[in-house]
C-alpha cells in the first residue's frame, strides 16, 4: 500500500488554515455587529467587510487545496491497494474466489483508503474546532460558554450509538435486498417450468411476501435515519436555547455584547459538524482496521508460486524418433479431502512421434492426469520427465513451454480472435506472427470460417461481441494451444464438440507435427486416428495397446467401448445420408 | 517485451476496449416516464398529502428561526426589553421542538411512502414478467430483467428517501428565505441576492459535468471488474500459457483509467466548492459594508441586518445541497426509465373470448406447422402429423429436429408462425393458456425442481393434492419434506413425475423421462403412467427406443420434417431410418 504523506500533509495544512479562517470570522462579524451598535464610523464598517472579505478568499484558496490535494491521496492508496490485491490473485497459485477478490479490491479497498482522505478532514476538524472554538468561546465569556456547551458533547454520544444503528439497519436492508433478488432470479430463470406448471400465483406471492419483509426492513432504516440529523439538531437547539435564555439576559445586564451574543450562536451551529466528526473518527477507524484485516488475510490466503531458475533442456529436433519425451513414474494423486486416491500409481513412457488416446470411464483419472503433467496438480506425487528431465524441478514458465494442454471447458477472452490466439504465442517467439496464426487456424480447421468473418481475426469474442458453438470455440482453443510450439499437446476431449469427419482431419494434420499427441476421448472414431490406447479403470493403468490390437480383439471396458460406439457411430452416418432439404 | 511481441501484439491499451461498455442514458426525463412516476404516488393521496404537510411545517419553522433572532436582536436585547426577551425564548423554544418533530415525521412518512410505492411497483414488475412474451424472454437476459427488478427500483426509492423530498424542501427553504427577505427589506434583498445566479448556473454546470464523470466511474469500475473476473476464469489458461505477467500489466492500465477518472469529479469539487463559498463570503461582505452603512444611518434596523447575514450564510446550504440531490435524483430517474421499459415489453396475447372450458380428449393435431424462434431459421417447416386420442405416440429424432419445439408449442409458450395445432378439433390459441397448461403433464429430463421441499414442489406449493405417501416408495423417501437440493438425479426424476402426476392431466407428455432412472424404475414410470394414463393420450420423446417400442405409433422428425410414421412393427420393416437406429442398439 502506497501512502502519500506529502499529500496528506500538505491537505491537513490548509485544511488547519480554513478551520483557523472559520473559527475568526464570527470575531469579525462581532465585531462588526457590536461597533454597529456603538455608532462607527463608514471606515471601520469598510474596515471589517474588507477583512471579511480577504479572509474568505484566502479561505477559499486553502480549500482548493486540501480538496485537490487530499483525494489524490485517497484515491491513489486505493489503486495501490487494488493493485496489490490483483498481483496477488493473478500470481496465486489456485483461483481466489472471484467474489471476494472484487470485494477486496473495490468496498475493502476503498474503507481504507478512505482513512487518509475522509479521516484526515475528520480528525483535522474535529480537533481543531473541538479545542479551538471552546477556547474563543471561554474567552468571551466563561459563564455562557459553560452552560451554551454543555449540551454539546451528547451529540458524539448520539453519533456513536445511531451510527451503529444506521449501519446495523442498513446491513439488514442489503441482505434482504440480495434475498429478494436471489428469490427473484430463481423465479426468473426458471420462468418456462413456471408458467408449464401453471405455478405462476405461489411465486407471485412468495416475492411479494419477502418484498413486504423488506419494505419493512427499510421502513426501520428509515425511521433510524429520520431521527438521526433532527436528533443531532435537537442538541444544538438545546445549547441555542441556554443562549437565549441565559445569554439575552447577559445582554441585558450589559455583560454581554450582542455581536458576542451572535458569535456565540454562529459557533454553536459551526461545532455541530466537528462534534460528529469525533463520533464518526471512531467508527471510521474501526471500519478501515477490519478491512484492512481482510485485505491482509485475503492476500495470505493466495499463495504465490514459486519462482525457480529454468534448466537446461534438450528441445526436440526433427526426426528424433527414438528419443522418449513422455515418463511418468508411480503417479499417484489423492485430492484434499476425497476417500479415494484419483490416480494409484500410474507409469508409462511416450516416444517422439507417438499419438496417444487415453479412455476409460467417467471419474477413472484421466483428467487428473493431463493436468498431472502440465504441473497444475498439487497433490501429485511420483515422478514425471520430460525429454529427460525432470519436470518438478522445472520453472512453470519453462515446463509450459514444453507441455500444453487444452482442457476439456474452453475459455474465450471477450477481445478479438486475434488477442485470443496470441494469448499462445510464446512471449519470445521471433518469427513471422501472420503465418504462424495462418498455420495454427489451418491447422485447426478453422481457418476459413475465420476468414469469412467480416471483421476477420479482429472479430470480438464473447457476450459483447460474437458468440461462436461449441465446435468452432473448440477449434479456436486448439488453434492458440498449436501456437504454443511445444513438444506435448495434451487434449482433454477438447474436440467432443467438434463433428467426428473434422476431427479426424484435425488429428491427421496433427500427425504433421513435431510433437507428441496425448488425447483423452470417449470416441471410437478418435481413437482410431491414434497410434497406441492407454485403459484407465478406477485410477489404475488397465490396458496398454496399439489401436490397432484394439479394434481386432477388444478385451474387458473396450470391447463395450467399441460396441457402443460402432452403434453411434452407424446412426450419426445414416443421419448424415439424409438429403438436407 | 521482446521487440517482435511488441509489433505484433495489439496495443495493450486499445486491445481492452473491449470491456469498456458505454451506456447512454439521458440526463433528462421524459414525460410518460414522469406520468408513471407520479401516477405511482397518486395510489397513496392520504399518505401523500400527510408527508407533505409535515415538509411544509417542518419548512415554515425553519425559516421563522432566523427571523426570530432578528426580532431578540431588535425587540429585546436593543431596546433591553426582558419581558419580550422571555416571550421570543420561550416561542423559540415551541418552534425548534415543532421543527424537529416535523422534520422526523417528515422523514419517516417520505421514506415509508417511497418504501411503498417500490414495493407495489416490484411486484407489478414480477406479474408482468410472468406474463411476459417467450420472444421478450429470450430477448432479455435473466441478470438483465433482475437487475431492474431490484436494484434500479431500490435507486429509485432513493430518490424518494433524499432525492425528491430533499430537493423539493431545499427548493422551498430557498423560495422561502428569498420572500422573508424581500418582505424585510427589497433593497438590500436585491443586493444580497445579486450573485446567487452565479450559484445557480454553477451549479447546473457541476451537475451536467458530474453527471458524465459519475457514468464514466461506473464504466470503469464495470470495466476493472469485468477483468478481474475474466481473468480469473482464466486463471488455469493464464498459468498455462504463462500470461501472469501480461494480465497484472492490462490490470494497471484499467486501474488507472480507474484512478483517473475517479480524480476528475474531485478535482471538479475541488473547484465549485470554494467558489460557492466565496461567492457567498462577497455577498456577506457587501451587506456589511452597505448594509452597515444603512444601519449607521438609520436607514436599517440593526437586527435586520444580522437576520440578513444569518439567512445568507444560511441559504449557501440549500444550495450545496440541492447540487448533491440532483445526482441521486438523475441515477434514479434513469433507473426509474429503466423499470417503466420493462412494463412495455410485449406480454402473452391476451386470451380468445371463445374460450374452451371442458376438459380435451386428447386428440392432437398438427397442421402445416411452420415455426422459428428467430426467422428465418425455421425449426419446424410445415410439420403435420395427428395423434388420436388415448393414442400413444413416441417421438425420435437427433438433435435439432424440432422434438422440443413440439413441446413448447403445445403449452402455447410460443405460437407458430403460420399453420395451426389442434386440440380436440380446436386450435390451442382458443384454449385458455393456464387452463391448457393444467391438463398437460409433462416430466422432463432435466426439469427444474423449485427452491423447497419435495412436498412443495410435487403441491406447486400447495396447489394441488400431494399423491399417497406409497407414491414415494419407488425411490425410498419418507420425508416428503426434505428439501429438494441434496437428491439424486433418479429422485429428482421421480420428484417430478410425481408433480406432473399431482394436477389429473387429460394428456401425458414424457420428454426423455427415463434417462436418469435406472432401468427398474423407468419400467415402473413407465407402468405408472399406464396406470394413470388410462385412455389418455401420451407423448413420449426418446432417445433410447426400448422405451417406444410398445407404444401405438412412432414419429420420426429429422430438421423439423416428418420423415417416418408408423408402428414399430411397421417402421423396421420399412427399413428406413428407425430400422437402421433399432438394428444398431439391438446388435
Amino acid at each position: 500500500m502506497r501512502i502519500f504523506r506529502g499529500r496528506i500533509l500538505f491537505g491537513a495544512g490548509a485544511l488547519l488554515v480554513v478551520n483557523a479562517l472559520d473559527v475568526s470570522l464570527p470575531l469579525i462579524v462581532r465585531r462588526f455587529v457590536d461597533d454597529l451598535g456603538r455608532g462607527s464610523t463608514a471606515w471601520q464598517i469598510s474596515l471589517c467587510a474588507g477583512v471579511y472579505m480577504s479572509a474568505a478568499i484566502v479561505q477559499a484558496a486553502c480549500r482548493f487545496m486540501w480538496r485537490c490535494q487530499l483525494p489524490k491521496a485517497g484515491v491513489g492508496t486505493h489503486a495501490s491497494i487494488r493493485s496489490e490485491i490483483a498481483r496477488a490473485a493473478f500470481s496465486s497459485e489456485t483461483a481466489p474466489d472471484i467474489g471476494a477478490t472484487v470485494s477486496a479490491a473495490h468496498s475493502d479497498g476503498d474503507t481504507v483508503a478512505r482513512i487518509f482522505d475522509m479521516g484526515t478532514v475528520i480528525v483535522v476538524d474535529a480537533l481543531f474546532n473541538v479545542i479551538a472554538i471552546p477556547i474563543v468561546l471561554l474567552s468571551l465569556n466563561p459563564t455562557l460558554a459553560m452552560l451554551t456547551l454543555a449540551p454539546l458533547p451528547f451529540i458524539s454520544v448520539l453519533v456513536s450509538v445511531l451510527d451503529a444503528r444506521v449501519r446495523k439497519a442498513h446491513a439488514r436492508v442489503q441482505e434482504g435486498l440480495s434475498r429478494l433478488s436471489s428469490m427473484a432470479e430463481s423465479t426468473i430463470s426458471n420462468i418456462r417450468m413456471v408458467r408449464i406448471n401453471t405455478a405462476e400465483s405461489p411465486f407471485l406471492n412468495s416475492f411479494s411476501d419477502e418484498s413486504e419483509r423488506y419494505f419493512r426492513e427499510g421502513q426501520g432504516l428509515t425511521v433510524v435515519e429520520s431521527i438521526y440529523g433532527p436528533g443531532l439538531e435537537f442538541f444544538i437547539s438545546l445549547s441555542l436555547v441556554s443562549l437565549m435564555v441565559w445569554g439575552g439576559e447577559a445582554v441585558l445586564a450589559e455583560g454581554v455584547t450582542i455581536g458576542t451574543f451572535l458569535a456565540f450562536q454562529k459557533y454553536i451551529e459551526q461545532l455541530q459538524w466537528p462534534m460528529r466528526a469525533l463520533a464518526l473518527g471512531l467508527t471510521t477507524v474501526r471500519k478501515s482496521s477490519t478491512s484492512a484485516a481482510r485485505i491482509r488475510n485475503f492476500i495470505a490466503s493466495t499463495k504465490s508460486l514459486a519462482s525457480r531458475d529454468s534448466i537446461a533442456v534438450q528441445r526436440l529436433d526433427d526426426g528424433e524418433v527414438q528419443r522418449p519425451i513422455v515418463e511418468v513414474q508411480a503417479l499417484h494423486v489423492q485430492l484434499p479431502g476425497t476417500q479415494q486416491a484419483q490416480l494409484k500409481g500410474i507409469s508409462f513412457k511416450v516416444m517422439a512421434s507417438e499419438r496417444i488416446a487415453i479412455v476409460g470411464p467417467v471419474g477413472s483419472g484421466k483428467s487428473t492426469l493431463l493436468w498431472s503433467l502440465v504441473g497444475m496438480n498439487t497433490a501429485a506425487k511420483g515422478q514425471v520427465s520430460l525429454l529427460g528431465s525432470d519436470a518438478s524441478s522445472m520453472p512453470p514458465s519453462q515446463l509450459h513451454e514444453l507441455v500444453t494442454l487444452v482442457p476439456q471447458e474452453v475459455f474465450l477472452f471477450g477481445l478479438s480472435i486475434r488477442e485470443n490466439l496470441l494469448f499462445g504465442l510464446p512471449q519470445k517467439y521471433s518469427g513471422n506472427v501472420e503465418q504462424a496464426l495462418r498455420d495454427a487456424l489451418e491447422c485447426a480447421a478453422i481457418r476459413e470460417e475465420v476468414e469469412a468473418l467480416p471483421r476477420g481475426l479482429e472479430t470480438i469474442l464473447g457476450e459483447r461481441g460474437l458468440s461462436l458453438s461449441g465446435g468452432q470455440r473448440q477449434r479456436l482453443s486448439l488453434a492458440r494451444a498449436l501456437l504454443r510450439g511445444s513438444e506435448v499437446l495434451l487434449l482433454d476431449n477438447s474436440l467432443s464438440a467438434v463433428d467426428a469427419e473434422t476431427e479426424t482431419l484435425i488429428l491427421n494434420r496433427l500427425k504433421g507435427l513435431p510433437c507428441v499427441v496425448i488425447c483423452v476421448t470417449h470416441r471410437l472414431s478418435t481413437v482410431t486416428a491414434l497410434d497406441r490406447v492407454l485403459l484407465f479403470e478406477d485410477g489404475l493403468l488397465a490396458q496398454d495397446t496399439t489401436t490397432v490390437e484394439m479394434l481386432e480383439r477388444p478385451q474387458g471396458w473396450l470391447k463395450l467401448f467399441c460396441e457402443s460406439q460402432r452403434a453411434e457411430r452407424l446412426y450419426q452416418d445414416f443421419v448424415e445420408q439424409i438429403p438436407d432439404e | 517485451m521482446s521487440s517482435a511481441e511488441s509489433i505484433t501484439r495489439t496495443a495493450d491499451e486499445s486491445a481492452l476496449q473491449p470491456y469498456v461498455s458505454s451506456e447512454h442514458a439521458s440526463a433528462s426525463l421524459s414525460r410518460p416516464t414522469f406520468r408513471q412516476f407520479v401516477s405511482l404516488l397518486w395510489a397513496y393521496p392520504i399518505r401523500l398529502l400527510l408527508s407533505v404537510t409535515t415538509l411544509l411545517i417542518a419548512m415554515a419553522a425553519t425559516l421563522a428561526i432566523p427571523r426570530l433572532l432578528g426580532f431578540i436582536v431588535d425587540l429585546a436585547l436593543v431596546p433591553g426589553d426582558g419581558q419580550m426577551l422571555r416571550y421570543l425564548g420561550a416561542a423559540f423554544i415551541c418552534i425548534e421542538g415543532l421543527r424537529i418533530v416535523a422534520v422526523v415525521l417528515q422523514g419517516i412518512l417520505f421514506g415509508r411512502l417511497g418504501l411503498l410505492v417500490m414495493h407495489d411497483l416490484r411486484v407489478r414488475l414480477l406479474d408482468h414478467v410472468m406474463r411476459l412474451r417467450a420472444t421478450s424472454l429470450d430477448t432479455h437476459s435473466t441478470g438483465e430483467i433482475l437487475s431492474r427488478i431490484t436494484y434500479d427500483t431500490a435507486s429509485l426509492s432513493q430518490v424518494f428517501t433524499t432525492g425528491i423530498v430533499g430537493i423539493v424542501e431545499k427548493a422551498l427553504v430557498v423560495v422561502g428565505i428569498v420572500v422573508v427577505l424581500f418582505l424585510t427589506n427589497a433593497r438590500l434583498t436585491l443586493m444580497a441576492l445579486a450573485l446567487f445566479p452565479l450559484l445557480g448556473l454553477g451549479g447546473v454546470l457541476m451537475n451536467r459535468a458530474l453527471f458524465k464523470y459519475t457514468r464514466d466511474i461506473r464504466e470503469k469500475t464495470g470495466a476493472l471488474t469485468a477483468y478481474v473476473t475474466e481473468s480469473l476464469n482464466a486463471h488455469r489458461i493464464m498459468r498455462l500459457f504463462d500470461l501472469q505477467e501480461l494480465q497484472t500489466r492490462r490490470f494497471e492500465i484499467l486501474n488507472d483509467w480507474l484512478s483517473k477518472a475517479q480524480l476528475r469529479p474531485q478535482f471538479l469539487n475541488a473547484l465549485f466548492h470554494p467558489a460557492m463559498t466565496l461567492v457567498n463570503a462577497t455577498t456577506v461582505a457587501l451587506l456589511m459594508w452597505i448594509g452597515g452603512g444603512m444601519v449607521q444611518r438609520g436607514d436599517l434596523p440593526l437586527g435586520v441586518l444580522v437576520s440578513f447575514i444569518t439567512y445568507i450564510l444560511w441559504l449557501f446550504w440549500p444550495v450545496m445541497h440541492f447540487v448533491n440531490q440532483w445526482n441521486v435524483v438523475v441515477a434514479g430517474l434513469a433507473a426509474a426509465e429503466r423499470v417503466f421499459e420493462v412494463l412495455s415489453w410485449p406480454t402473452e396475447e391476451p386470451e380468445s373470448r371463445e374460450t374452451v372450458l371442458a376438459p380435451p380428449k386428447g386428440e392432437i393435431v398438427f397442421d402445416h406447422v411452420w415455426f422459428a424462434y428467430k426467422e428465418p431459421q425455421w425449426v419446424l417447416k410445415d410439420l403435420s402429423f395427428t395423434i388420436h386420442a388415448g393414442e400413444r405416440v413416441g417421438v425420435v429424432g437427433p438433435t435439432g429436429a424440432g422434438k422440443t419445439t413440439i413441446l413448447a408449442l403445445m403449452f402455447r409458450l410460443y405460437e407458430p408462425q403460420q399453420g395451426t395445432i389442434l386440440l380436440d378439433g380446436i386450435p390451442l390459441s382458443k384454449w385458455p393458456r393456464e387452463q391448457l397448461r393444467e391438463w398437460i403433464a409433462l416430466v422432463q429430463q432435466d426439469g427444474a425442481l423449485f427452491a423447497g421441499s419435495i412436498a412443495e414442489n410435487v403441491s406447486m406449493y400447495g396447489l394441488r393434492p400431494l399423491p399417497e405417501a406409497s407414491f414415494f416408495d419407488h425411490i425410498g423417501i419418507r420425508d416428503l419434506a426434505r428439501p429438494c437440493e441434496d437428491l439424486s438425479a433418479g429422485e429428482r426424476q421421480w420428484v417430478l413425475f410425481a408433480r406432473a402426476a399431482a394436477r389429473e392431466p387429460a394428456l401425458w407428455i414424457l420428454d426423455e423421462a427415463a434417462a436418469h432412472l435406472d432401468p427398474e424404475l423407468d419400467l415402473e414410470l413407465h407402468r405408472q403412467v399406464g396406470e394413470q394414463g388410462m385412455d389418455k393420450t401420451v407423448l413420449v420423446v426418446a432417445h433410447r427406443l426400448s422405451s417406444v417400442r410398445d407404444l401405438d405409433s412412432v414419429i420420426v422428425l429429422h430438421q423439423g420434417r416428418l420423415l417416418e410414421r408408423g408402428t414399430h412393427a411397421e417402421l423396421v420393416q420399412a427399413g428406413g431410418l428407425y430400422a437402421r437406429m433399432v438394428a444398431t442398439q439391438e446388435r
